[in-house]
């Protein structure tokens, strides 16, 4: 830096130096070599260490093949139940380390509010971190097959309807103007169809799902988190299917978006820890662009207002801020019926301002 | 050989550089665990790209901007994937340095804290790391203009919170 620095930047050296002066971190190279070992695994590596010598000819065969098998049952864990952020060293990242693609990918799940809250019938958008997936197409689809909402919201790709499904997914790749998604597994069906029932809501305490959501939950993730807009063909093993979980599909599938809640709030998380004002931003597409909040700590109903966002199909962000004291509060976001006033599309966040 | 030639590269790299991109990890997550892990990862990421590697002589580059990466991505997604709430920097203060530095010094880092993302980065890289424009533009992947404006304005928001103190 060329710039003269004052003293204020002196003492800003010296305090941030002095914040983390004390700190000894932990020893981390053994979690390093853990992570790294499988490389050492591989028949190429036998190579490097002078393969055979003395010790019989079967060994490279048997290291060989030793390092196959463990690079096939590393994948095969990794597809089952790809790694949500890097956390440490764990034994199926520790087999797969060579053959997949370690990159942390930015994936955007959509899940379908269920239950008694307005969130029901609709689409919603959660964030979510995947690791050892082979492309951000892949990890898409395994964050979908992986996600468990924490937050009442459901995931029928995760098991949350009719139990949990058996699919692994083989491929995710651009062909011609489609994204081609190809499982292994009964993806036409949901487990234990015949006990779910779509289309009940008495008000109270049914659960509401309409199965035409659960195909655009995957075409959503998928476009979400490509960043395109491509329809989505789903494939079981190469051929087409025409049901998905339940629903049946027109191939490729477009994008719906009469499936989207009306609103949704992409800032903050459920459970997020918040300091100063509390930030809400999210997408609206409402009656009148109305889109209205209100926060309560415990039943009561502390603040509360409304903002502007997108209306008569225009999708538009809204943002507000609100001043709160530290403390842990419940927000809420909605579109209030035109009809009775009703609460539609309810975003419910638990925050904690600090 | 390539295998090899990482291994003893990134074990070179650990011993040199571990505890300061840990303890620059922490000042952007303010969790000490989540920073050994942020550091960790990098390391595992430069060992399977070493044999890519155009220049083993910016591996400590490679490393910083991995760690910055992991960091961004730990702060966007540290709620859905975690729910445990962030821990305070991993060693409390010893009440000789509590009386020395006081209050000041806290309201600073916090102040720093509740910059833009992008300020703070450009801050902590600069008057922590010690980074030229150059390289911290380069860590960033962004232009040397927009470190100086980054920085400037940073500079100019803490001045004003906490700057009339000093």
């Amino acid at each position: 830096m060329s710039e003269r620095e004052t003293a204020f930047e002196d003492r800003l050296r010296a305090e941030l130096r002095a914040e983390v002066r004390g700190i000894r971190p932990r020893d981390g190279l053994a979690g390093i070599q853990t992570r790294t070992a499988a490389r050492r695994r591989r028949p190429g590596w036998a190579q490097d260490r002078g393969q055979g010598g003395g010790r019989g000819w079967w060994m490279p065969l048997l290291s060989g093949v030793a390092a196959m098998a463990l690079i096939v049952v590393g994948a095969a864990l990794v597809r089952q139940a790809p790694q949500v952020q890097v956390s440490g060293p764990g034994p199926d990242e520790d087999v797969a380390a060579a053959e997949v693609d370690t990159t942390a990918h930015d994936v955007t799940v959509w899940v379908v509010g269920a239950g008694r809250t307005g969130a029901a019938g609709a689409l919603y958008p959660r964030q979510t971190v995947i690791a050892n997936s082979a492309s951000t197409g892949m990890a898409a689809v395994e964050g979908l097959l992986a996600y468990d909402p924490s937050d009442g919201l459901v995931n029928a790709w995760n098991g949350d309807v009719g139990g949990r499904l058996r699919l692994e997914v083989n491929s995710v790749e651009r062909v011609d103007r489609v994204v081609r998604v190809d499982f292994s597994g009964p993806v036409q069906r949901l487990p234990g169809q015949g006990k779910v029932r779509f289309g009940i809501d008495s008000g109270t305490d049914r659960l509401r799902y309409d199965p035409r959501l659960f195909p655009q939950q995957l075409v959503r993730t998928v476009q979400s988190t490509l960043g395109v807009r491509a329809p989505v063909l789903v494939t079981r093993d190469g051929e087409p299917v025409d049901r998905i979980l339940s629903a049946a599909v027109d191939q490729p599938i477009e994008a719906d978006d009469s499936a989207v809640a009306g609103v949704y709030v992409t800032y903050p998380d459920d459970g997020a820890r918040v300091e100063g004002p509390l930030r809400v931003s999210g997408e609206s597409n409402t009656f009148e662009a109305n889109v209205v909040w209100r926060v309560r700590q415990g039943s009561e109903v502390v603040r509360s207002g409304s903002t502007m966002g997108g209306s008569y199909g225009d999708w538009a962000p809204f943002r507000f801020r609100v001043d709160l004291s530290p403390g842990d509060y419940t927000l809420e976001v909605f579109e209030a019926s035109a009809q009775d006033g009703s609460a539609q599309y309810v975003n419910t966040r638990q925050v904690t301002v600090e | 050989m390539a295998t090899r030639g990482a291994d003893e590269a990134v074990s070179r790299l650990y011993a040199e550089h571990w505890a300061g991109l840990v303890r620059l990890a922490t000042l952007l997550l303010r969790d000490q665990g989540r920073a050994e892990e942020v550091v960790q990862d990098a390391f595992v990421a430069l060992h399977r790209r070493w044999s890519g590697l155009q220049e083993p002589v910016k591996a400590v580059a490679y490393l910083r901007r991995s760690v910055v990466n992991g960091c961004r991505s730990t702060i966007r997604h540290r709620v859905v994937v975690d729910r445990q709430p962030a821990e305070r920097p991993g060693v409390a203060p010893s009440a000789e340095a509590s009386v020395l530095v006081g209050e000041q010094r806290s309201e600073l880092v916090e102040a720093l804290r509740r910059l833009p993302r992008r300020q703070r980065e450009v801050l902590v890289l600069r008057y922590f790391s010690d980074l030229s424009e150059a390289d911290i533009a380069a860590t960033l992947g962004i232009s040397r203009g927009a470190v100086k404006s980054h920085s400037a304005r940073g500079i100019a928001a803490l001045k004003k919170t906490w700057g009339a103190r000093a």
